[in-house]
């Protein structure tokens, strides 16, 4: 009889990682993900358990949540209701909706219990960044809770501290940003990257100034305009590409165009991190840079003389899979506790 | 020498004048018009003649000798965006604001008063520091969406006046420091002053940035285009537009724009309260941000505009941002101030005069 395992599923850059450890062994597979295909998906990870003879020793299948209603940071059981909430997207559109049914469905078969770390909207913003320039529009804390986490937890480590005694901002750089200031391990402001509030990423646009986008709308239909400013703006909308080893290399031909948008995603980047270090009062223990875009020197080497008398500033890549398995043993050891979403009014 | 001036502010609802002995002020005087009055003159253009009679009329009603001005000095005109000075008043310039060729603006009066009065006493004239100042760096442009492109719009006589009053404290020339600077009106601004340059600003009214008592900043733009459709039977894209100039921010949440109501209101109820206090929180949060501009190297921060008159404010303001310069304060409006001075510097020879 083998020895129980926790599968943790973590989606990057276009592949979905599986993983699960098994005495020293890590075992990591990885699968091109498509929208739309959770079945397929679902059984290529239980085939490859199966193959390992596995598929009975499963206890936790655990991923970084989706977009569902507000939730105070923690982790969840993801239980017909949160299902239904990522299903219907009602809260907003992620992949990470998708992550969480497979997690569901592969731990439904597996018999194993399903749980969510870190939803993306976890929301602990201090009622004072809750409220927008105008009434009609809302403010919601819809971020990349899960990466931002796991950045502080190694960092922690790493300074042989716990989360809750450091105040730290983390700009995850990538497709969207997000940039978040973490106050004794809650996260009390962050843009909303859904709403696409916040610098340019890759692909979106983040913020855009209201008046002139408002008018765009008389010649552009308003769901085709959210898409593209989701999807197909940001470095993509400039340079026509989202890979950041792309842009070094437009940087390095000397194409001032390249040049321009690099700084301008450090530029826009930068100034959210002053924002958070102003939520922070100014005590900040550590800046730090994750998500695809730290991989392109154009864009580091314009923001961190930008922020670096802020704070010190770090720059790594999170080991997300390695951070969830590590909260799922914490789970197994009753150090962390596994909340119930449905039970939940937190009135947020 | 002491250079004496006369100095001309039109606005929306008044005509304000003074006479300065370089740097003080011997006489000022606020003439207010009524909307009607100046609304049967049909244009802003045919309010020139007007407005020239009632200088003419105060000049003599307090026996002020026009003919002993060493020059006269006219706020703005909406001149093309340009880097900001002090310009002499040529005839390009008289055409772009007769003919309201950038924005149709009071202030688009003032040279041409300016050049009346220039041309009847022989003397020199010239406008400061005009309100379409762009000094941006082309980084600042860029908005995340390429067909919309961020613009420069301030509060720039204001803005600029105090940079140089925060320079002068300091005991440096504007190209030595950097400074970031809030005003604090009916609309709020922001501005990174990198040496004596405003590469970038937050502009209200549908801009970015923290929201004023009646305009918008900053907004998640996918939910806008949620609430734009929720809304769409009442609200038009040219509704939230001038909505975003007149009845956003404050004025959204609380039915007022008075800072001063909302204040007391304040102390009584805690929804009011994290209103008022959220739009401080937010100048705050821009300033801090405008500090990453200039590399968090930033010699002051300076706070100004009539809402720096509030103490609550100010107190919160210093509160939050202390950490990161010192502060000055200079509440209300220094444009009669600024026009003044931006004519002594170019008439002592400190800065050279700008040709349109």
């Amino acid at each position: 009889m083998k020895n129980n395992i926790n599968v943790a599923l973590y989606l990057k850059e276009g592949t979905l990682n599986a993983s699960w450890s098994s005495g020293n062994q890590t075992i990591v597979i990885k699968y091109p993900f498509e929208t739309g295909k959770i079945d397929q998906i679902t059984n290529h990870i239980i085939d490859r358990l199966i193959a390992q003879n596995y598929e009975t020793n499963v206890k936790y299948v655990i991923c970084p949540g989706g977009i569902g209603k507000p939730l105070i940071q923690g982790v969840y059981f993801i239980d017909d209701n949160v299902v239904k909430e990522v299903q219907e997207q009602k809260w907003g559109v992620h992949v990470n909706n998708e992550v969480t049914l497979i997690c569901s469905k592969l731990a439904k078969l597996l018999s194993a219990t399903a749980i969510m770390c870190d939803p993306m909207s976890s929301d602990g913003l201090y009622v004072l960044n809750r409220i927008t320039s105008h009434s009609d529009v809302k403010k919601y804390s819809r971020y990349h809770a899960c990466e931002h986490q796991a950045a502080i937890y190694f960092m922690a480590k790493k300074l042989g501290k716990r989360p809750e005694e450091l105040n730290i901002i983390v700009a995850n750089i990538d497709d969207e940003v997000s940039v978040g200031a973490h106050q004794f391990g809650v996260c009390i402001d962050v843009n909303d990257v859904i709403g696409l509030e916040g610098p340019m990423g890759f692909k979106s646009s983040g913020d855009v100034p209201v008046a002139q986008l408002a008018m765009y709308t008389e010649k552009q239909d308003i769901d085709i305009l959210r898409n593209d400013l989701r999807y197909k703006s940001g470095v993509k909308g400039y340079l026509g590409i989202d890979k950041p080893e792309k842009i070094d290399e437009l940087v390095a031909s000397g194409n001032s165009d390249a040049k321009l948008i690099a700084d301008a995603v450090a530029y826009q980047t930068a100034k959210w991190i002053g924002s958070s270090a102003m939520c922070l009062k100014g005590n900040v223990d550590t800046i730090i840079l994750i998500g695809k875009g730290i991989r392109s020197k154009s864009i580091i080497n314009s923001l961190i003389p930008r922020i670096q008398k802020i704070a010190t500033v770090e720059c790594f890549e999170p080991n997300v899979i390695e951070y969830l398995l590590n909260v799922t043993t914490a789970v197994e050891l009753s150090s962390c506790k596994i909340l119930s979403v449905g039970r939940i009014n937190n009135g947020l | 020498m002491v250079y004496k001036l006369l100095c001309i502010n039109p606005g929306s609802t008044s005509t304000r004048i003074a006479i300065y002995n370089d740097n003080e002020a011997e006489f000022v005087k606020t003439i207010k018009h009524s909307n009607e009055e100046l609304e049967a003159m049909g244009s802003i253009q045919n309010q020139l003649d007007y407005r020239y009679k009632l200088i003419l009329d105060i000049a003599e009603e307090e026996g002020i000798d026009l003919a002993k001005m060493d020059a006269f000095v006219g706020r703005g005109g909406a001149l093309r965006p340009m880097e900001g000075g002090v310009f002499s008043i040529n005839e390009e310039m008289i055409e772009d604001c007769r003919t309201g060729k950038y924005s149709d603006h009071p202030s688009n009066l003032g040279c041409q008063l300016a050049l009346l009065f220039a041309n009847e006493y022989k003397k020199p004239s010239f406008v400061v520091d005009p309100p379409l100042i762009d000094e941006f760096d082309e980084v600042a442009r860029v908005s995340g969406f390429e067909p919309i492109k961020r613009i420069s719009a301030f509060h720039a006589l204001n803005e600029k006046a105090v940079a140089h009053f925060i320079a002068v404290k300091l005991g440096k020339q504007m190209n030595e420091i950097n400074i970031v600077t809030t005003h604090l009106g009916s609309g709020v601004s922001v501005t990174a002053h990198l040496k004596g340059r405003c590469v970038d600003n937050t502009f209200g009214s549908g801009g970015d940035g923290p929201f004023s008592p009646e305009r918008c900043g900053r907004l998640p733009a996918a939910e806008l285009l949620n609430s734009m459709q929720k809304f769409n039977d009442t609200k038009k894209a040219r509704d939230w537009k001038k909505e975003f100039s007149k009845k956003s921010g404050l004025l959204s949440y609380l039915g007022t724009n008075d800072v001063i109501t909302i204040e007391e209101r304040s102390t009584k109820n805690p929804k009011v309260k994290d209103v008022l206090d959220s739009m401080v929180y937010a100048i705050a949060k821009e300033v801090a941000a405008y500090c990453t501009i200039i590399n968090w190297d930033v010699d002051a921060i300076g706070i100004t505009g009539a809402i720096a008159n509030s103490k609550y404010i100010v107190t919160k303001l210093e509160e939050y941002l202390d950490f990161i310069a010192p502060i000055y304060i200079f509440p209300g409006e220094y444009e009669m101030e600024a026009l003044a001075q931006g004519a002594i510097r170019v008439m002592n020879g400190e800065e050279k005069i700008k040709v349109y």
